[in-house]
């Protein structure tokens, strides 16, 4: 947190609007990219970014200075999203909603880079949405904010095992999903390409 | 054929023995199972690999300030309709129970102390008090100021209901601090 973000958290405590603004746009990123990895759409992903931002404002005395602000937001968003997967399926997404911002730059000038990184992101958000929501906190928060396992505790509000086993559980289960979504000798064609590390 | 420690092994961050590799080593050249799990586990995480953040369509925080003035009169709205449901309820309560209270021993602190034991005594002495008006109509029609106690009980009404008003209109438009988004 830059001593500007601490000063706008400061201020916004002390009810200026324009330095809760501020917040949002400086992190709308990654409590968007959050909300959309766990909800599967743009639509349903920004309602949840909104709504976690206006929770965040509304008990923004409650934050504790000495916690980082990024997983504070990000623990209220995560929460946010999994009420919404319990009281609700949300519909499957398709590549109609993938916002047009998922293309990282570097690739905006070769279109079949670009088609393959959202056939990778719909098969990777497909596998994402067949597991327990917790779970899927869990992986996002390893995978896309390299967070450690006792900052996922911290951003579920879980204990550091609870974690492990939650993070070897989704391994486990989107390993399954991977290998049933592959045609049938898919993986023994695909072994030459397999990484020496083991 | 067991899976274990295997699973574990092949799924977790944790750092393994060099025993451990070996055992591992042997266990995955005959356990068609693990292989298909350490494959599909790597193929995931290249997967993870190549996704990166996404971003929400430009102007978020000014759809995020609309969308916060909305969640401002929400609430209160939903204040005023809590202010207007105690006060009409207290209002209701009050005037009910000045009606049934023996007004000549009448005593704030004791009706508040004990609203709800005296709910029940209300309740009880309901048709006491109904009878004594009715044998005190029957006695001396002439000597009961009924006017008089219905000005008062009027009077205390009126002034409960304009304090509650107050203190509502009070809490529901006292001014926010901070700045006012434009």
């Amino acid at each position: 947190m830059t001593n500007g973000e601490a000063l706008w958290i400061k201020q916004a405590r002390h009810g200026d609007d324009e330095a809760f603004g501020s917040l949002v746009e400086a992190y709308q990123k990654p409590v968007f990219n959050l909300c959309y990895r766990m909800l599967g759409n743009a639509n349903d992903a920004e309602d949840a970014a909104q709504e976690s931002f206006i929770r965040a404002y509304h008990h923004l005395r409650r934050y504790d200075p000495k916690r980082s602000f990024a997983t504070w937001l990000l623990s209220i968003a995560s929460h946010y999203c999994i009420d919404c997967l319990r009281k609700k399926r949300l519909p499957t997404m398709s590549t109609a909603v993938i916002p047009e911002e998922t293309v990282p730059d570097t690739t905006a000038q070769n279109p079949e880079r670009k088609i393959f990184s959202l056939e990778k992101q719909t098969e990777i958000q497909t596998l994402l949405e067949k597991i327990n929501p917790t779970d899927k906190a869990a992986i996002v928060f390893r995978y896309w904010y390299d967070y450690s396992e006792v900052e996922i505790a911290e951003a579920l509000s879980l204990s550091v095992s609870a974690v492990k086993s939650r993070l070897f559980r989704a391994r486990r289960e989107l390993a399954k999903l991977w290998l049933s979504s592959q045609p049938s000798n898919g993986v023994k064609e695909r072994r030459p390409h397999e990484s020496p590390a083991l | 054929m067991s899976h274990q420690p295997y699973e574990k092994w092949l799924l977790s961050e944790e750092v393994i023995s060099q025993q451990d590799k070996e055992s591992l080593k042997i266990h995955l050249q005959e356990c068609k199972s693990c292989q298909d799990l350490r494959y599909a586990w790597q193929a995931v995480e290249q997967e993870f690999a190549v996704n990166t953040q996404v971003e929400p369509q430009n102007g978020f925080t000014q759809r995020w300030e609309i969308r916060l003035e909305k969640a401002r009169e929400t609430r209160r709205q939903k204040r005023i309709t809590v202010s207007i449901g105690i006060t009409l309820a207290f209002s209701l309560l009050t005037i009910w129970s000045i009606l049934l209270t023996d007004l000549t021993n009448f005593s704030l602190s004791y009706f508040l102390g004990n609203l709800f034991a005296t709910l029940g005594q209300f309740v009880a002495r309901v048709i006491h008090i109904l009878r004594g008006f009715e044998s005190l109509f029957r006695a001396f029609p002439l000597a009961i100021p009924i006017s008089a106690a219905l000005g008062v009980s009027l009077m205390v009404t009126v002034t409960l209901l304009l304090a509650f008003w107050a203190a509502s209109l009070f809490k529901i438009y006292q001014p926010k601090q901070g700045v006012i988004l434009q």
